[in-house]
């Protein structure tokens, strides 16, 4: 997905000359090329979160779209305030790209960690939320909402699905409808539940948008009480737009999602991923618990 | 008595009279700045045709809002009765200086925030070839914030000779964090120009604000915490968020008048 960011950023350089990007030490490589050819535009002002956060708030001020890419834990956790006054207090546009997601580096540890990205950056008045499935849902998303006068955070993440839906922004997407429960999934999480889904008659929702929050399609599609939410970050970020969207129904909901015990034992991805409870025989069991009469 | 101390002595009065009716407020941090706002409103920022200013102005030690407001309203662009209601329900003022006022770009109160806000602006008024400088107004205290660091070492990558970063050295923090910045020569290691004068001397500070320079220009101001009113120079700890009683509010009156 990092990858496909590349592209769509060097487009948008090219294209809009309100666009400056700021590093704060990473991709300097990547973006090498660019800061040759913009090099007003490109700025790579070194490692420091908290004010790269200010500096882009005072460009954003004066017209400026600024762009903000590093891993997730140092943009949003070391710089989070600078985000709440300096983008949502202030009311100022501007796009946060994190890398790293949870946990897709691994065997860092701690220190590159970020399951709460999602979580923390909910409680930020005017933050837009965007958790692309794969590569080019992040450029869909992406093109649609970077000059929309908002702050923006996408969570870029290696852990893809398989395959790409024809995603907007705000939107979900309807993958299949069915009579016994509403399932609602999130980003790459997709991935983990299509197979055990198909056996069963349920309709699943699914969102790339978190903020704002599609209610809509929601409250158009639920089938029966039962729900099951399923998120690549902290589990229970959504909740309260669900419980708001649905104040109408009696609930019975299950959840698949990181916990704030949840640990990554280092190795690869895939080998982490029954200890967080996404694998097929955890997410069927869930399903079924919810199923139960 | 010079028309900058007339315009001083009268926001002060302004001030006093406002801090007693709402009995809240950091008046000591108020009257340190008064007389840089003074010279940077009436004299120093530079207008367009239409009088707007083409200087910004951050005032990142956003707890001394009161004398910003002071003179936003002598300026007729925040409406009288506002500062009346300043800090009380469904007032459009809060305690620190808040961004919905005309004249306010940013929000502060949290320290360490105007300094990087005023790099960016600064960097994007070159981007746009716009003329006028930024002006920004930080504590000694505030100093100690990291974010402060950060943004003079982008400023430098960014050659801002459009950024003006005054200090209001008013010691009231108690920390000695501006005298070790001189003592090791970091604003000059900064590649700063860096010049400092008696915040309350309207000559020397004239002078200052009005130097263009090639490169970052660091005013370090020495003030006095609560300048005027004795009881606030003698006490400033106590006087830093201390509303002024009946008895105290007519004395401050007499010593500023």
């Amino acid at each position: 997905m990092f990858k496909r960011f590349a592209e769509e950023m060097k487009t948008i350089l090219k294209e809009n000359e309100e666009s400056i990007l700021i590093l704060m030490g990473i991709a300097r490589y990547t973006f090498k090329e660019s800061k040759a050819y913009y090099s007003q535009r490109v700025i790579d002002v070194g490692i420091m979160e908290p004010a790269a956060v200010g500096i882009a708030a005072g460009m954003a001020s004066k017209g400026l779209i600024p762009f903000l890419y590093t891993w997730a834990p140092f943009l949003i956790e070391r710089a989070y305030e600078q985000l709440k006054l300096d983008f949502g207090c202030q009311e100022l546009g501007g796009n946060f790209i994190g890398n790293g997601a949870s946990y897709d580096l691994t065997s860092y540890g701690n220190s590159h960690y970020c399951p709460s990205d999602v979580p923390i950056l909910k409680q930020i008045k005017n933050m837009q939320i965007v958790v692309p499935g794969t590569a080019d849902e992040f450029a869909v998303l992406f093109k649609e909402a970077y000059n929309n006068g908002r702050p923006t955070y996408y969570r870029l993440s290696e852990n893809m699905n398989d395959e790409s839906n024809r995603v907007e922004f705000g939107k979900a997407n309807i993958i299949k409808k069915g009579e016994r429960a509403t399932i609602i999934v999130v980003g790459p999480m997709l991935n983990y539940i299509l197979p055990v889904m198909k056996e069963y008659d349920v309709t699943i929702i699914y969102y790339t948008t978190i903020v704002p929050f599609d209610k809509t399609t929601l409250q158009k599609n639920i089938s029966g009480n039962r729900i099951m939410i399923v998120e690549p970050y902290h589990k229970g970020a959504i909740l309260d737009e669900i419980i708001d969207a649905l104040s109408e129904h009696y609930l019975k909901i299950e959840m698949v999602g990181f916990d704030i015990n949840s640990v990554c034992n280092l190795g690869e991805y895939f080998e982490n991923v029954s200890d967080w409870g996404f694998d097929q025989n955890t997410v069927k069991r869930k399903l079924e618990k919810l199923l139960e009469e | 008595m010079t028309m900058h101390e007339e315009k001083v002595r009268q926001l002060k009065k302004r001030m006093l009279q406002v801090c007693f009716k709402n009995q809240q407020g950091y008046l000591p941090s108020s009257f340190s700045i008064l007389d840089i706002l003074v010279l940077l409103y009436y004299e120093v920022m530079q207008c367009d045709v239409q009088k707007m200013y083409i200087d910004e102005f951050i005032l990142s030690k956003g707890h001394a809002a009161l004398a910003l407001y002071a003179i936003l309203e002598d300026k007729n662009i925040l409406k009288k009765n506002e500062l009346e209601k300043w800090g009380k329900y469904n007032s459009q003022l809060c305690l620190m200086a808040e961004r919905k006022i005309p004249g306010i770009l940013f929000s502060t109160g949290s320290l360490g925030h105007g300094l990087p806000e005023a790099v960016g602006l600064a960097y994007a008024k070159k981007i746009h070839k716009e003329k006028g400088r930024v002006f920004v107004l930080i504590g000694d205290g505030e100093l100690e914030e990291g974010s402060n660091w950060e943004a003079f070492l982008a400023a430098i990558k960014m050659k801002l000779d459009n950024l003006v970063c005054i200090i209001d050295h008013n010691r009231s923090s108690g920390s000695s964090i501006l005298e070790k910045w001189e003592k090791f020569q970091r604003f000059k290691m900064l590649e700063c120009y860096v010049e400092k004068v008696n915040g309350h001397d309207e000559c020397l500070l004239r002078k200052v604000l009005n130097k263009n320079k090639d490169r970052i220009v660091v005013i370090i101001a020495d003030t006095v915490k609560g300048k005027g009113c004795s009881a606030m120079e003698l006490n400033p700890a106590l006087w830093h968020s201390k509303a002024p009683n009946e008895q105290e509010y007519l004395f401050m009156l007499e010593e500023v008048q």
